[in-house]
């Protein structure tokens, strides 16, 4: 059974995969859009062939026009339904890497297909394709962004699944949706336990990690310079009213060296320590590098250097039997 | 799905079914029970309420579960006497009412609205005139701009009405093709029917009794005839044979009803020998909750399917199967000349000649006394006629009450009264003087509203004497054609005129006589009329024709080719709607002639635009452009630029880029000419 449902979902995927290619943007159209009558839609049904019986056997003319009427409403209702849909273009944003346990978010922006032609209404749904939480976005409140939230629970490079984009517009008599791949890759570095910071000299490969006392040691105030990092400015210097100075330090660029994992914990929590050091690390501008078992990042600074660090804590292999 | 769970306050689309709902519950007034209708005004004022935010929170389940079964038990008291169907509709509309307390669940939401599109359905049942049929479809799209505004909730009030708008204009074409093609199917089972209050006619007519006749303008039927006319002398409506006189009250005899029912199971049905002149008819019967159906002697039904829906009684009545819930249409053929001398002449004269035994003594002495002088029974039946033209007789609508010995006393005391007291005066006189006779009641005369078109209302309604003179049989005569001739012969008003009396006197009585008010009565009169021959009338045959009409002659494959025609036209309909191809385009203004001008340039310059910015593009050509046209495209350039993107277009803007349009074009044609030359 289990089997079945298995070779029956990897036939989905491919199936579906061929249908609707990942790509960050999509225009709906009819090869990506699903319709169906609603469960909404088929009661509506049940009571037109309800109307067509009672206009039948009181053979009255006017509940079986009544009948007949509300069919072709429906009819044009398929036709209004798709059309809406297909006039979208949904565009993902690149979704912002996050530490396990907290929620990312994917940022669609809605935007329509075509500029001379009237844009989509009403209510516009959105879920992942495996969990039936909806997210809810009202197209004609200007709510052109839709922001689904993605909880995340261990680290690890995330291939994000597919979203599920619906709507019942206009009188919910048919469900309208797509399953759309966005392409995204979400990096989830792993979640921070503090820890002190060890940084091994470059020279010193092998050698017992020393401690880097005072490299924030307070130094000097200098002009600020434009591109400085905010957070070295002297606020208390400029909030008297000064100039803008900036706080130098000693030591700021004579210490670098690299992070390594701790031998000495389970590894996932000296993942999380490491994440740690290195977020403290690039919080006070400190050039380092990290080196794992498999891999490294040679020293750097600045955001960018931080992701790739970070991001190679995300990839790095699960050990087998260990717990998250 | 958008949220399970309503808004409360200020969600229009709940307070929208609430308004739906007391709209097609007033328009239920009839059926409706008064204490449902006060169940229904209260779910609507809890909505409101809800709406305006003055309570936080629906009525608990518990509480309306409380209430449901307390209403069920009432009702299951009151339906007893309503009948099933009445008691249905009445369920329905409680159940909406409670539903509509506690909708909180776009679920309930959802129900609500099916339950409110069947209200209006059985709306159809109790009203089927235009002006019902334009008030449900106005009450449709309220349900369905209720329904859109849970869908598109923050979607503008216009843009929501004009969506919907196109929904109806698209959906109707189809609509009626579907209900021109789709096979109209004979009942597939019997439906409780409503005890209607039944208008009209009764069963029973006791002169003395009525002090005053209704004088209702209420529409009783119309008729249509193919081509000859009756005479007005002829225009005698049969509805009923009333052969049972107990000294006060003609009724329908049970002894005829009883034979009747025998030969409707041994189906032996009546088929009088006929002859001349035929008449073939339409009647369109206004709903009565009755079976009798009104004709002109001998009318037979016209057609199987007519005949299979009538049954011709032995008293020359006819008998619809099923009671006239609705208006219904019939064809008849009538034969006026033909002498009404078929049936069971022995049967028929023992039933008709059975007279109280006691009562009316003055009456009795008069017979006899009568009989002695004229021994042929036309001679007597004519004297009779003849005491009726003495001046001391006169026709009036609101005669004294009646009660001991009525004949004796309209005959000697009173000496006047409406039809029905002329003509069971008349009857009993012709029984006592052994002469077999009965009232029948029915309709006399009727207005043309059109060509051939009459209708006949209730003030119409009208009875006469049958009595069996030997070879002739049947022989009708009407005393009240003596008494009054103007009744018969220009109808109630002029009789009542003559005598003194109006009808109904209203102050808008000069308004109802002027002849632009007549003409417009007859104008919604013919208007009805048709709407009721060829809407609610078409019928199975009326579909026949229709096909035959189309397609010469009825094969299987022609009727195939018809329904694969109707679904080509409905998808082509489809496509007209919906290619966007099709669609003309809805460019502003501005962007219209900015296009225009860059088309002229660029097949001027030989420099495409293709995308390029407005500006941009201008630097490109500027340089390959005459003096006067680079100036006019300039400009429109500009006033194009700042109507995209700094002021809203406005008309005067529009106008002056037209005239710097026509001036590019007219130097660029110029220009080429030149330089082709």
């Amino acid at each position: 059974m289990r089997w079945i449902r298995h070779k029956l979902s990897q036939r989905w995927q491919r199936w579906i995969n061929a249908r609707i290619p990942p790509a960050t943007q999509h225009e709906l159209n009819l090869k990506s859009i699903f319709i169906f009558p609603s469960v909404f839609g088929w009661g509506y049904l049940v009571m037109c062939v309800c109307l067509f019986l009672l206009g039948t056997n009181y053979q009255n003319n006017l509940m079986l026009f009544l009948c007949y009427f509300l069919v072709a409403l429906m009819l044009v209702n398929l036709f209004i339904s798709y059309q809406n849909m297909a006039a979208l273009r949904v565009t993902a944003e690149p979704i912002r890497s996050v530490y396990a346990g907290q929620p990312a978010t994917l940022i669609l922006e809605l935007s329509a297909q075509n500029a001379s032609r009237r844009v989509a209404s009403g209510l516009l749904n959105a879920h992942w394709l495996s969990d039936p939480t909806v997210v809810h976005n009202d197209l004609d409140d200007s709510q052109w962004q839709l922001r689904l939230p993605y909880f995340t629970e261990q680290r690890g490079l995330k291939t994000l699944p597919r979203v599920t984009l619906f709507s019942n517009y206009p009188l919910g008599l048919f469900r309208c949706w797509s399953h759309l791949d966005f392409n995204q890759t979400l990096v989830i570095y792993p979640a921070l336990i503090p820890a002190p910071v060890r940084l091994d000299s470059i020279s010193g490969e092998g050698d017992s990690p020393s401690e880097q006392p005072g490299y924030d040691d307070f130094y000097a105030l200098r002009d600020y310079q434009v591109g400085e990092p905010l957070q070295r400015v002297a606020w208390k210097h400029v909030a008297k009213g000064g100039d803008w100075v900036s706080k130098a330090f000693s030591q700021q660029q004579s210490e670098s060296g690299y992070l390594q994992l701790a031998t000495d914990t389970e590894v996932e929590t000296a993942l999380s320590q490491l994440a740690y050091q290195i977020d403290s690390l690039t919080d006070k501008s400190v050039q380092f590098g990290v080196r794992l078992p498999d891999k490294d990042v040679p020293p750097s600074s600045g955001s960018d250097h931080r992701h790739a660090c970070l991001s190679l804590l995300a990839a790095y292999p699960r050990q087998k039997g260990g717990h998250a | 799905m958008s949220p399970p769970r309503l808004p409360i306050a200020g969600h229009t689309a709940s307070l929208t079914i609430a308004v739906l709902f007391a709209l097609i519950t007033l328009s239920l007034a009839e059926p409706a029970l008064i204490w449902i209708m006060l169940l229904a005004g209260c779910a609507v004022m809890v909505r409101v309420a809800l709406y305006l935010g003055w309570y936080h929170s629906a009525p608990s389940v518990r509480t309306i579960n409380l209430l449901a079964v307390l209403c069920a038990i009432a009702l299951a008291w009151f339906g007893m006497s309503l009948g099933l169907l009445l008691s249905m509709v009445n369920l329905l509309i409680m159940a909406c009412a409670l539903k509509l307390m506690i909708m909180t669940r776009r679920k309930d939401f959802l129900q609500l609205f099916t339950a409110m599109l069947f209200l209006i359905g059985c709306g159809f049942i109790f009203a089927q005139s235009i002006s019902a049929l334009t008030m449900y479809l106005v009450l449709l799209g309220l349900a369905l701009l209720s329904l859109l505004s849970a869908f598109a909730p923050s979607l503008a009030l216009a843009r929501q009405l004009r969506l919907l708008g196109l929904m109806f204009v698209q959906a109707a074409p189809i609509a009626v093709m579907l209900f021109l093609v789709m096979p109209q199917l004979s009942p597939l089972w019997k439906m409780p029917t409503a005890k209607s209050t039944s208008t009209g006619l009764s069963e029973q007519v006791t002169p003395g009794d009525i002090a005053s006749l209704s004088q209702s303008s209420e529409l009783a039927f119309t008729v249509s005839f193919d081509d000859a006319l009756p005479s007005v002398a002829q225009r005698y409506w049969r509805a009923l044979t009333l052969e049972d006189f107990d000294g006060k009250t003609w009724s329908v005899s049970q002894i005829r009803r009883d034979l009747r029912s025998q030969y409707r199971n041994q189906n032996r049905e009546f088929s009088p020998s006929v002859s001349g002149v035929a008449l073939r008819y339409q009647v369109i019967a206004e709903p009565t909750g009755q079976r009798w159906l009104y004709g002109i002697d001998i009318a037979q039904p016209d057609g199987q399917s007519n005949e299979r829906l009538i049954w011709k009684s032995h008293d020359y009545q006819l008998i619809a199967r099923e009671p006239l819930m609705s208006k219904r249409a019939y064809r008849l053929v009538s034969y006026p000349e033909a002498p009404l001398n078929s049936g069971h002449s022995r049967f028929d004269k023992t039933l008709n000649l059975r007279t109280p035994d006691t009562g009316n003594p003055k009456t009795q002495a008069l017979a006899s006394n009568m009989r002695q002088r004229y021994d042929s029974d036309a001679k007597y039946a004519r004297a009779i006629m003849q005491r009726f033209a003495d001046p001391s007789y006169r026709y009036t609508l609101e005669p004294d009450p009646m009660q001991m010995d009525p004949v004796d006393m309209f005959l000697f005391d009173k000496r006047s009264g409406f039809c029905s007291h002329y003509a069971s005066a008349m009857a009993y006189l012709l029984r006592l003087g052994n002469i077999p006779a009965r009232m029948v009641t029915g309709y006399h005369g009727g207005e043309e509203i059109s060509p051939n078109v009459f209708t006949v209302r209730q003030y119409d309604a009208h009875a006469w004497v049958e009595a069996w003179l030997g070879e002739r049989g049947w022989v009708r005569f009407d005393p009240t054609s003596v008494v009054a001739p103007a009744r018969l012969e220009y109808g109630l008003q002029r009789a009542l005129e003559e005598s003194g009396e109006t009808l109904d006197g209203s102050a808008f009585d000069g308004l109802y006589q002027s002849s632009g008010f007549i003409e417009l009565r007859r104008f919604f009169a013919n208007v009805d009329y048709l709407w009721s021959r060829w809407v609610l009338g078409f019928d199975a045959n009326a579909q026949r024709d229709l096909f035959k009409k189309l397609l010469g002659e009825l094969s299987a494959s022609r009727l195939a080719a018809l329904f694969v025609g109707v679904v080509v036209l409905i998808s082509i309909l489809l496509a007209l709607y919906f290619l966007p191809d099709w669609r003309r385009q809805h460019l502003p203004d501005h962007l219209k002639l900015y296009l225009q001008a860059a088309d002229a340039v660029s097949a001027y310059a030989g420099i495409e635009r293709n995308t390029q910015p407005a500006q941009r593009y201008f630097h490109r050509v500027e340089g390959e452009l005459p003096d006067s046209a680079r100036d006019n495209f300039s400009k429109l350039t500009e006033a194009f630029i700042a109507a995209s993107y700094q002021q809203s277009p406005s008309k005067e803007r529009a106008r002056r880029m037209k005239h710097w349009l026509r001036s590019l074009k007219r130097v660029l044609g110029k220009t080429k000419n030149d330089k082709s030359a």
